[in-house]
Order: structure tokens, then sequence, then C-alpha cells
């Protein structure tokens, strides 16, 4: 009879048994996703996943998860930390690099990370002669030129010899280019290893469906173990049309959302299921006035257009919210800004009165129309070049300067500007190594005013500017580079060859459930660091 | 707890068996009942749940985003007409302007309070477009608000806000949910002019909005607020009042979880969902819900309810029902038990107890069964006493009715002769002399003759008898009884017997009267009898007193008749009981025969299942072989167009060519019906053929002929075909009938191969559906037993594969039969042989007539049935198979089967060779007739597999 107390006792739990198949309401809409996969929708696929090759951003958003460099950036800021290598120093009075690797890392293809890698992966784009050198990898001419040889000293030592000291060449260590590659999967793949990649990052390339999607998934046997991603897996998902990428993430198809339209923010702002994460970038939106072309090569024209300039109604307008107006080159974040004591306020009486003057020491002519070159392409920087023009050309004009907008694509844009075709030219730059050099050197150095590869947009030189960025890029000390970095901008601020428009803001759209949304100065997400929370 | 459950369960120890049984078994049928209808209920009703929660949710989803949208609507609107270089020359014209310019852009605005403000901040327009004036009652924005000077900065911005409206009395009133869209007014040098602001309130105007493309009530209701403003109606379309917000609702929400409820409103049962409505800065300022009609839902959970209830209803029937027959079931053995005992208690210890043993109470049966045959031991002994006893009474009234003493003499002898039953039996008659000696005479004798059949009486006798007289004088003179339980152990008295005829067993007792003996009577048994026991002495004794004393016996007579006539009555009754009995007997032999008639069909269907099985697998190589031969045609079909085209763009005669296509068409089927050659003379005759040849002209005159040999092509036919390729084109044409020839004998060898493969199908469904008789009636017919055993044969081909089967065919008679039950037979034996042989040995099937009747043996070369098992191989459910492979019933039902049928079936096996015979009987009347063996295309499998 013992028998009977079972089933007695089952049903007296039969009440409470349909608890047992419903499970807790879900916090947001239900799609049946798995909870450890982040699905980040962006508006393009990436090109190329071997780190010496690609310039598009969607490409390096996905080389900064799979691979790692010696040096790396702190999460949110631009200050370095050790990456690959647990410390360096600097010897041969600035021309001797040596770093001591990490122990025990391993790339996702199981070969081991140690100096014959880190010494393959730079070589083989500094040596036009080595077996895996190809004529594609360009980014390397730019910052990495003055690199001369890299030496494995012992199985976990590499000393990189450069030209002359360099002290931005810390932070160029922790740029993708530089990123430590698998030896044997490139000797695998061969040209294919932009399709096969293997690094030592927290997350490695499970599929690829070009044009489509790529899954990262997560690397078990990540060294740091302290930062194993927290998600299994993360799906960068092409949808192109941005409106699009909205509707994917309101139904929950999708948990980020970058490269929202501005007007659709509010939405966002609004809906209590998604979140906006905004982060400045690292970069600066600038009208550059051709120093070589008069009347811009006269200060007091110059700084009458800067005057002339209401940056307001652009940052509210043309960025929609998502940038601050800018009072020099460097970005607030970036370490080395200077507030400068030479300011430009929206003052269009005053520019009106420094062009008058102008015109009757005869270097300014009123009724020529000078010409504006503007890129038709959006730019990480200028979401919307054509408008953001607009709104110069009629400020301008409305000082007494008239203009003819030259609007071209991008790349054909940049040649124009390279070949110093523009009287004025609106540009930007993102900093790409976290060091003030990146900004000043490249674009204020009357080194980088070559005819045809010229970054200088203003084709500014100044000797003073040049002998305190050589100064700077050779010292060992920052804080004496700091010093250094602000006498510079004190004195662009003085000469006034741009008129700082901007400092865009990256925001990704994520929704509220995706926990720890960290977004680097290259408008990246940290994904090893987001998680899913669970409510 | 314990002593409890003890007090509860103590009634049901007094109930019968079978209702106990009955009671637990619904219990224990209700109990999972229960547990299934509320599992069940939880799943179904919960699921009814879920997915109403989940499009709660969903509405919820989408509510919001319309909402969220149409807000982001009423920005974009703003900035439209902020942007308007319009309104910018408008606001310099004045408001007269500015006031016609809005009017004009009103069709494309939303219903809203329209505010235009100049660069510093003075009202230049305030205006309610599309809507009741009232219902943008005190929304408009001060110079001063915050969201005005953003808008001053250039800023376009669309928020959520709270507003209290003071009533016209001047209480602080109702707070209210409004949308504000401000954009600022710019000219083309985008200088600032000024700003506008549109206002809408969040009411259940707006709710109406969204409820129109949303398709679930909305409710809208400021943070603070404990009642929605919604889209609910009355029935007449009034709206209906406000609804009220559940408590900790607005709190929850307000921490970012969406909230579920259900609610009662308007008198109707509602699920119903909130979020928060958050502003810019994610600060709560509102709740958003919608709700959907449970209605449905809770009709459908009546639906559940009801299906539910009935098939608990149904089960619990069924539970009961199962219950009752089990109790029956159980019960039936139990009462057959109880009749046994009952009939025991009578005295009926013949009473069977037909209960299969087993279980429990196949034991206790058992153990009744051992009972009662004791019992019936010790009746019988019994009554072999009480039938010495009615002899003896018998006796003494036989004695005492007789005064002559000859008769009393004989009677004496015959009755102790018959209850002894002895060899022999004499009486001497003592007569005391005188001088006290004691004169013995033979008085009667009574002796079996040796052939046993003939009894001896009075002189035959006395002289069989005479010998003993020693032993007589013996007993009379030592005045006591002689008992020799084995002449064997006596050799003096064994002698004297001897020349009795007597050498089993002697017993001799005085007849005293009174102290005198007056006479010796004295039995012998042989040795192939009982031999006597001191019983029988004193029952010889008390009868020796009963002859002495023949008159004091009327007294014992009249005793011995009163219990007789008592023994008289009892075997009467039981007499009838037997009879009953027996009738009972009859119904249950009945009763089990009816079983054994369904245990054979389930078994067959079990065979049938097995047949099944291997025919799928029979059918699967013929259709293979056809799938491939099909593929095969085709490429082949299009080599052969490709060949045909070939010939048709070659210059030549139509008649010539007609003529090399006939000469092939008419050799391909011939050299199709041929064995492709192969070897060593391929190469030699295709050298030979090339001489006797003309291939003139050909570029490869050696392929040529080797193709035409390889092709199977005999070298008339060859020459033949050349010999039609004419005309100045021939070293073209010679090439192209060759091929033309190869692919077209090619096609007809595909074709016979799926013939084959078809014929193989079909013969294979044509023995499944003879085999199961389908299509005939159960009944007894004339058949051919070859035909049977070789439908079985072909479907058990599969399992036959790597057996030897060799038929050896007598002519037989035709037998009547039942031919799907004799195609069980032999499907069983052949199973048996197969699995005895694992697969792999050989099989011979003989038949011959033999007597009347036929002899079917099945024999395997297996390692033989071991001689413990022998004799249990056709006893039911016995089987040496591991569980699963074999019911055990297979050959307890060949012998049922055949049984039926008249006929016999045994046995016969040593290792290596197992041979099951079948006799079947040849009915009277029929004529016998050659049964014809169905021919096997052995050589088929090959065909079809090449």
């Amino acid at each position: 009879m013992r028998g009977l107390l079972l089933p007695i006792a089952l049903l007296a739990a039969g009440c409470d048994l349909s608890g047992w198949f419903s499970s807790e309401p879900a916090g947001g809409v239900s799609n049946n996703r798995d909870p450890d996969t982040l699905v980040v929708a962006r508006s393009s696929d990436a090109r190329e996943l071997d780190p010496a090759l690609p310039f598009d951003n969607e490409s390096i958003e996905v080389i900064d998860q799979i691979y790692e460099r010696l040096v790396r950036w702190q999460p949110t800021t631009t200050a370095l930390e050790p990456g690959l290598a647990t410390s360096w120093e600097v010897g041969d009075g600035g021309r001797l690099w040596t770093f001591h690797l990490r122990p025990g890392v391993r790339f996702h293809d199981g070969t081991a990370m140690n100096a014959d890698a880190v010494v393959f992966s730079l070589e083989r784009q500094r040596d036009p002669k080595h077996p895996f050198h190809r004529d594609r990898f360009q980014y390397w001419q730019n910052q990495f030129r003055n690199i001369i040889k890299v030496e494995k000293v012992d199985d976990l030592t590499v000393r990189v010899a450069i030209e002359q000291p360099y002290a931005p060449f810390e932070a160029n260590m922790a740029m993708f280019p530089v990123s430590i590659v698998s030896p044997t999967a490139v000797a695998r793949w061969g040209d294919d290893f932009t399709s096969h990649p293997s690094g030592t990052g927290p997350f490695m390339l499970e599929r690829w469906d070009r044009g489509q999607r790529i899954v990262l998934k997560r690397n078990d046997d990540y060294w740091d173990s302290d930062h194993k991603a927290a998600l299994e897996r993360v799906v960068f998902q092409v949808i192109e049309d941005p409106r699009q990428r909205l509707i994917a993430l309101e139904s929950g198809a999708v948990d980020v959302a970058t490269q929202i339209l501005p007007e659709e923010l509010q939405f966002v702002d609004l809906h209590p299921g998604l979140r906006l994460h905004e982060t400045p970038s690292n970069s600066v939106t600038y009208l550059a006035m051709n120093n070589d072309h008069p009347p811009f090569d006269d200060v007091d024209v110059r700084r009458a257009v800067n005057y002339a300039i209401n940056k307001e109604p652009i940052v509210k307008l043309a960025y929609q919210g998502l940038a601050i107006a800018a009072s020099g080159p460097l970005p607030p974040t970036q370490w080395g800004y200077h507030k400068v004591r030479a300011q430009y306020p929206y003052d269009p009486a005053r520019a009106r009165a420094l062009l008058h003057d102008a015109q009757v020491r005869g270097r300014f002519d009123p009724s020529k129309t000078y010409s504006l070159y503007v890129p038709s392409t959006p730019r990480p920087y200028l979401f919307d070049p054509a408008r953001v023009a607009r709104v110069i050309q009629a400020n301008l004009a409305e000082v007494g300067l008239h203009t003819e907008l030259v609007l071209q694509p991008y790349s054909q844009h940049q040649r124009s500007m390279q070949r110093g075709e523009h009287d004025l030219c609106l540009f930007g730059w993102v900093g790409d190594n976290g060091d003030p050099d990146n900004f000043l050197f490249l674009l204020f150095d009357r080194d980088n005013t070559v005819i045809g590869s010229a970054q200088n947009a203003a084709f500014y030189r100044d000797a003073e500017v040049h002998g305190l960025l050589s100064l700077a890029q050779t010292s060992e000390d920052k804080a004496d580079r700091e010093r250094l970095y602000a006498r510079v901008q004190e004195r662009i601020a003085e000469d006034a060859p741009w008129v700082p428009l901007a400092h865009s803001q990256v925001a990704i759209a994520a929704r509220t459930d995706v926990g720890d949304v960290i977004v680097n100065p290259n408008g990246h997400m940290v994904y090893a660091r987001a998680r899913r929370l669970r409510r | 707890m314990m002593r409890l459950l003890r007090w509860l369960v103590a009634p049901l120890g007094r109930l019968r068996l079978r209702h106990k049984l009955a009671l637990s078994l619904s219990i224990a049928a209700l109990v999972p009942v229960a547990v299934v209808a509320t599992i069940a209920g939880g799943v179904v009703l919960g699921g009814l749940e879920r997915g109403l929660e989940s499009e709660t949710q969903r509405q919820l989803d989408v509510g919001l985003n319309l909402l969220l949208r149409t807000v982001e609507r009423y920005g974009a609107d703003a900035v439209r007409v902020a942007s308007t270089n319009d309104l910018s020359r408008a606001m310099a014209t004045g408001k007269g302007a500015v006031s016609a310019l809005i009017a004009r852009e009103a069709p494309l605005l939303p219903a809203a309070l329209v505010q235009v403000k100049d660069a510093s901040g003075q009202a230049v327009l305030d205006q309610v477009i599309g809507g009741d004036t009232a219902r943008f009652e005190g929304l408009g924005l001060a110079a001063d608000a915050p969201l005005v000077r953003a808008g001053q900065a250039w800023a376009q911005r669309v928020n959520l806000d709270v507003i209290t409206v003071p009533t016209p009395d001047g209480a602080p009133g109702e707070p209210r949910l409004v949308v504000r869209a401000v954009a600022p007014i710019v000219d083309e040098s985008f200088a600032l002019q000024g700003v506008v602001v549109l206002s809408v309130p969040l009411d259940a105007d707006f709710a109406d909005a969204i409820k129109g493309a949303l398709g679930a009530e909305v409710m809208i209701a400021p943070r603070t607020a404990t009642e929605a403003l919604s889209t609910f109606r009355d029935p007449l379309g009034e709206r209906a009042p406000t609804v009220a917000i559940g408590t900790g609702i607005a709190a929850q929400a307000a921490a970012g979880r969406r909230v579920l409820a259900t609610a009662e409103i308007s008198g109707g049962e509602y699920a119903v969902a909130w979020t928060a409505l958050v502003d810019v800065e994610d600060h709560p300022v509102g709740l958003f819900g919608v709700a959907i009609d449970r209605g449905p839902v809770a009709s459908a959970k009546q639906v559940a309810f009801r299906s539910l209830a009935i098939g608990g209803a149904v089960a619990l029937g069924f539970a009961l029902a199962l219950a009752a027959w089990l109790g029956r079931r159980l019960g039936a053995p139990i009462a057959r038990l109880h009749r046994g005992a009952i009939a025991v208690a009578r005295g009926d210890l013949d009473h069977a107890i037909d209960i299969p043993r087993g279980d429990e109470i196949g034991e206790l049966a058992e153990a009744f069964a051992h009972m009662t045959t004791t019992l019936k031991e010790n009746q019988q002994r019994l009554a072999a006493r009480m039938r010495e006893i009615v002899a003896l009474h018998d006796a003494g009234r036989a004695v005492s009715s007789v005064i002559d003493l000859d008769q009393v003499l004989r009677k004496i002898v015959d009755s102790v002769a018959r209850t002894f039953d002895v060899r022999l039996c004499a009486l001497w008659v003592a007569s005391a002399g005188a001088d006290g000696a004691i004169t013995l005479r033979l008085g009667a004798a009574r002796s079996l003759g040796r052939n046993l059949r003939t009894t001896l009486m009075g002189s035959e006798g006395a002289i069989q008898a005479r010998p003993l007289l020693p032993l007589a004088a013996e007993v009379a003179q030592a005045r006591r009884a002689i008992l020799v339980p084995r002449l064997a152990e006596d050799e003096r008295r064994a002698a004297i017997a001897q020349l009795a005829g007597i050498d089993g067993s002697l017993l001799a007792a005085p007849l005293e009267r009174k102290g005198v003996v007056v006479g010796v009577i004295v039995v012998g048994r042989n040795a192939d009898h009982r031999s006597f026991s001191d019983a029988d002495a004193n029952l010889l004794a008390t009868f020796a007193d009963q002859a002495a004393a023949a008159v004091e016996n009327a007294r014992l007579y009249d005793e011995v008749r009163g219990s007789s006539e008592e023994l008289e009555r009892k075997v009467r009754l039981r007499t009838s009981e037997l009879t009953a009995m027996n009738q009972e007997l009859g119904k249950a032999l009945a009763d089990l025969r009816d079983a054994q008639a369904q245990l054979i069909l389930s078994e067959r269907l079990a065979g049938l299942g097995l047949l099944v099985a291997g025919v799928a697998h029979e059918v699967n190589s013929p259709s293979a072989a056809i799938r491939g031969s099909a593929d095969a045609m085709g490429e082949v079909v299009r080599r052969l167009t490709s060949h045909t085209v070939t010939l048709a763009e070659l210059q030549v005669a139509p008649e010539i060519r007609r003529a090399v296509i006939e000469a092939a068409e008419a050799l391909a089927p011939i050299v199709a019906q041929r064995r492709l050659p192969t070897g060593a003379g391929v190469r030699r005759a295709a050298r030979e053929l090339r001489g006797r040849i003309d291939l003139e002209g050909i570029a490869d005159p050696a392929e040529i002929a080797l193709a035409l040999v390889e092709v199977g092509a005999e070298p008339d036919e060859a020459i033949a075909l050349c010999a039609a390729c004419t005309g100045p084109a021939r070293p073209q044409l010679i090439p192209l009938a060759v091929g033309y020839l190869t692919e077209a004998a090619n096609l007809h060898r595909n074709a016979h191969v799926i013939q084959a493969a078809i014929r193989r199908i079909q013969r294979i469904v044509g023995a499944l559906k003879t085999y199961s008789h389908l299509d005939q009636q159960a009944t007894s017919s004339q058949t051919d037993l070859h035909e049977g055993i070789e439908i079985t044969l072909a479907l058990l081909d599969y399992a036959l594969r790597d057996i030897v089967v060799t038929r050896r065919f007598g002519r037989l008679p035709l037998v009547p039969a039942y031919v799907d039950e004799l195609n069980q037979v032999w499907t069983n034996l052949i199973q048996n042989a197969v699995q005895a042989l694992k697969g792999r040995g050989s099989i011979a099937i003989e038949t011959e007539p033999h007597g009347p009747g036929v002899m079917v043996r099945i024999i395997d070369d297996g390692p033989g049935i071991p001689a413990d098992v022998m004799p249990r191989i056709f006893e039911p459910f016995f089987t040496t198979k591991p569980k699963g492979e074999g019911t055990g019933l297979g050959l307890g039902i060949v012998r049922q089967i055949v049984e039926k049928h008249g006929g016999t079936v045994r046995c016969e096996s040593v290792p290596g060779r197992t041979a099951f015979e079948v006799w079947l009987p040849i009915g009277a009347g029929v004529a016998p007739r050659a049964a014809t063996p169905v021919p096997v295309e052995a050589d088929l499998a090959a065909e079809v597999s090449s």
C-alpha cells in the first residue's frame, strides 16, 4: 500500500505542475537566438582579414578581434599597455627597440607565438624579397617605413631597428598592420590567408560568407584567462540599409547596429528596449586652407575664415548632435590635447573686418570665387559632407568670401587634395595609433606637403612646428613630448591653417540586454568584454 | 502515520479478492490518468497562456515601435516645416505670412499644436491644426522652456514630457503625456530665425491611431498616474472611462522591465502588458500598455478542460474495464481452485484443476493437485480395506445364510479367494478323534489355473491344494496362524508350496470355536502378486473366527448390512458428481482448443512480418539493378544518338545509310543474347576476323575487329555488317556501324537485365500473394505441396543466401489441406533449420508418397538437437533460442497444424543431421494427380547482379 503514496503526492503536486512547463517571461522580444551569440549589424562586409591588407573600417574591426599586437591600447583610452610583449626597452639613442614576448601564447591554429612569428609578421611586410611579401601591403609605407630590420634575439626576444629615434613607434606597434600572424597559416594558405586568418586574439574565425556575414567564435585557449570573451560567438552581419539595420535591432534579430541614421537616433533614444552608446571618436574634421593658394597664404584671411564659420549649426544639424565643435586638431580624448589660447568664436563682423583689411592690403579679392573641395561620399568623421559644405559656403558668403563646391567621390577628392588642387578643402582624419604625432606630424609637418602624396592638406610649412614635431618624435619622455605638442598646438592655432570643425562621435545602438558595451576610440566595440544581461 | 494508513487499509482486507483487485487496479489506473491529465492540462493550458503572453508581448513591441515611429515622425515633421526656406522668409514678412504658410502645410502635418517662435523666443504663432482645440489646451511651450532653448541652439529634438495643466479654477490638473518636437528655423546661411514646436498629447485619440494599426487595445498613462487613457469603448461606442493600472506596475516598468498581467477591464478579462515610456535622458515619463481579450483563450481553456475531462473519463472507464477483465482473469483460476477445494471436500478426489503452471496460483494448484493425489491414495487404500470388509461381510452373510456345510465351506473358500485375491485357497475341516488327535479333511479348495483363466474347483482344486496338508496340520497343531510373506526365504515351506503351484506368499489360519480347532484355511499367492501382510493375517483370522462361528454371524450380519447401505448411497452420489465434472472438463477442453487456434494465428502473423522484411530486402536488389541499368541506358542512348547524328552528317546515299542502320539493328538483339566473350580468345578471334574482312582504308582496322569480337558478333555477321557499308565513305561508315551495333547491343542487354529484375520482383510479389492466400478462403482444398514449399523457399530466399538448398521431390498426389496453414508449417520448419545452421550449411527437402499419404522431410546438417531438449521441442512456448528470436510456438504450431490435417510430425536428430518428418494423409476419394514442381530461376540472381 506504500505504492499509493507516490501517486497521491503527485496529484497534490499537480496543481503546480503548470509551472514546470513555462519558462520565465523573456525580457525582450523573443527571437530564439542563442544568448551567447552577439549579432552585430554593419553596413558592409570586411574585405580582407590579413592585417597587412585592409584600409576599410569593417575589416579592421574584425582584425582587432582575431589578432593582437606586441602593444595594445587600454580598452577605452589611447594609453598603451603590454600586449603580446610583456615589456620592452629602447636603446641605441632611440633606434633599437627590444621586445620581450609573452611565453606560452599560441595562435588559433596551434602554432606557438614566438620571436620567429613576430619577425615573420613584420618582415613579410618590410622586406620586398620576403617570400610572402606582396606589393599590396601598402599600409607599411605610411607609418612603418622607418623600420630597418626586425631580428630574433632568442625565442622570446625580438629586436626592431628603426632609422632614427621615433617616439610614436611605440604606439605604432599597437596598430592593426603589425598584428602578429601565424607563420604556419600564412605558409599554408598563401594569398588566401586573408580568408583563413589565424591570430592570438580572443576570437577566431569560424565562418565567413563573403558579403554576408562573419562568424567569430570564442578562443577558449586565450592566453589572458582573465579576459576571455564572455560571449561564445560574435556575428558581423551585413545589412546595407541603415533603416533596415534599425528594424533588425528593434525586432531583436541583431543585438548591435552600427551607423544609425542621425534622424533615427531619437527613436533609439526614446526606445526603452534600445540604448545608444556614444563615444568620442579619435577623429577631427577640418576645413583646410591651401597655404600655397592666395589669399589663404595670408594669416589674417585664414583667421577671418575661422571667425566666419558657425560650427554650432554644423554639429547640431549636419551631425544631428553626434559631434562636438572642434577648437584644434586633437580630440579632447587624445593624450597631448591642449586647450589653446587663440580661440576663434563665431564672429562674422570680425571676419568681415579682417577680410576688408586684407582686401585693402591687396591680399584678398572678394570678386573672385574660390574652390571648396568636398568629398561626395560620407566618411566616419563627416556624415553629411555636402550639408556641412553648404553651411560653410553660406557662412563664408555672409562675410564676402565666395566659394564654389567641388564635390567628388572620396578617392578622387583625396587625389585632388594630395595634388593641392584646392583652395579650401573639407577633410578629416581618424587617428590610428593613439599618438598625438599621428595627428600633428601627419597633418601639419612640412614633410607631408609633397605634391601627390601630401597628407598636410593646408600645405602648411612652418619651421618651428617642424622642429618641435621632430624633437617630440625623438624624445622618450612622455611629459616632455606633451609640452612639445602643447607648443605645436598653440603655434598652429595662431597660424590658423585650418578651421577645425568637429570631433565626431561614434554612436552604436544596442539592445538593453547587451551589457558592458565598451566602444574604443576607433569606434569599435570591445567585443571580448560584451556580455548578455539576463533579467 | 503508519497507524493511520493501517487503519485506512484495514477494511480493504475484508473485501473479496476480485474486489480488492478491482479497487487496486482502479487506483493504479486512475492515478496515472489523473497525473497525465494534470500534466497535459499544464502543457495545454501553459501553452495557451504562453501563446497569449508572447502575443501580448509582441503587440507591446509592435505598439511601442508604432508609437515611437509616430513620435519620430513628429520630429521629422517639425524639421521639415522649419527647414522650408519659405518659413524663414515668412518670418521676415510677419505673423500673417507665417500663419498662412502653416495653414498651407497643415494637411501634411499631424493634428498638433504648432508654435512658431522667433529667434528671441517670442511667439509668432500658436495654432492648433487638425483637431479639437480642447485637446491641445495648455500644451504650449513658454519662450524660456528648455526645449525652446535647445531649438535656438540649432538642436532638432523630439521628446516625451509630462505636464500638469491647472484647471480653470486654479486647482492642479491631471498629469498629461505630451510629445514635443522642436526644430530650428534657419535661413539659407543657417542663421537662426526661430523655432517650430509641435505638441501632441499622448491621449486616447493618439492611442486610437496606434490601435488602428495594431489590433489590440492600447493604454497610455503618465508616469505618476494610477489610471490610463485607453482605446476601450463601451458597447455604444462611447469612450470608456480610464483603466486602472495595477499597483506596482509603474514601478516595475520604470525599472526597465515589461510587466505582464491579467486585468478586468470594462467587464472583460484582458491580458495586459506594460512598458515604460522614457524621455531622451532615459527617465521614465509614462507607461504604454496593450490589452488583448482573454475571451478566446478562456473558451479554448474550456475546450481543453472538456477534452481532458472526456479523455480522463474514457481512460478511467478503460481502466475499470481492464480492472474487471484482469479481476476475472485472475479470479477465474482462483474460483477453479475454490471449486476444486469444494470438490475435494465433497470427496471428489478426481477433480482436475485446469490452471496453467507458471504463476503463484499455478503453483498453488499444483500443490493442491499433489494433496488430492495423496488423499486419493489414502482413500484408495481405505476403499480396499473397506472392500475387504464388505467382502467379509458378504462372506459372513453368505456363510450364515446357508446351513449346508459344504456349501458353507465352498462359500468360505470362494469368499476368501475373492476377498484376498489369491492363487489358491483351501479349507481343511478338523475333526478331533477321541484321543484328541486332530484329523484334517480338505473341505473345499479353489485355485486359479496356470493360464490364470480357469478356476479349478472341486476335485481339481483339491488336487492342487493337497500338498499343503502338512502346513494345515502344523497350524491345527499350533492353533495359531502362520504367515510366510516371502516363500523364497523359507525353503521348507517353499518346497511344500511349490507342489501346490504357489511361489509367492502363504497364509494359514486355524478356525477355532471356543478353543477347539474346527478347521484350517490356507491361502497362497504367487510372486507376481502382493505378498500377505499382517493385516491379511488378522483379516483371515477374523474370517476364520467368522467361519467358525457361523451361527453368531447373524448379529454381525445385521450390523454390516446397515453400514453397507450407507456406503451404497455415497457411491451413487459421487457417481453423479463425477458426471457433472466430466461435462465441465469437456467445456474446458473446447476453450483450450480456441486458445490454441488464436496462438496459431498470432504466430502466423509474426512469421508474415519476418517474411515481409525479407521481401523488402529481396525487392531491393532487382530495384538497384533496374536503376543501374536505367542509368546506363541513358548513357548508351546518348552515345547511340551521337552515332546516329554522325551517320546522318556523313556524305552518303540515304539507301546506304539505311542499309547500315538496318544491318546493325538486326544484329544487335542477336549478339545481346550472347555471353560477352572474354579472355585471350578475344584477341585471337579479332586477328582472324581482321584477315577475313576487307578493312581497307580504315584508320585502325585492329580496333574495329576487336570491337566486333567484343560485342559478340560471329565472323559471318561481322562480315555482313561491313558488307552493308558500301560506297566511297566506307572507311568512315564501318567504325560508325560497329559503334552503332555496340550501343544497340548494350541497349538490349540493359533491357534484358531490367526485364529479368522485373520478373524477379513479380515472382516475389506473386509468391507473397500466394503465400498469404489473400485471394483464397481458408478452406481445405486439394493442394500441390511442392508449390507451397517453393513459395516458402522463395520468400525465405534472403535467409537462405549462404545455404545450399537441395530438393528431392517425388511424384506426389494432391493433398487436401489448408494451404496457408501448411505454408506456415514449411516456414517454421525451414526457419528452424536456418537458425540451427546459423545461416550457413545445407538444407535438404525430400518429398515422397508414403503409405496412404505423403511424407515431407526437412533435413539440415546443423549441430542437432540435444537429447535432453528433444522430448520437449513440440511443447508450446518451449524454446532454446535467445529471447526475441523465437516465440517457442513454432514447432508446437507445426504439430497443431499437422495433426489438424490428420498427419504426424516427428523429429530425428543427431549432430550433422536433423530431420523433421511431416506425414500428411491423402483424403479419401481424391484422385492422385502429378504435382509439377515450380521452376526456380536460380540463375536469375547472378543475372540481375551482373
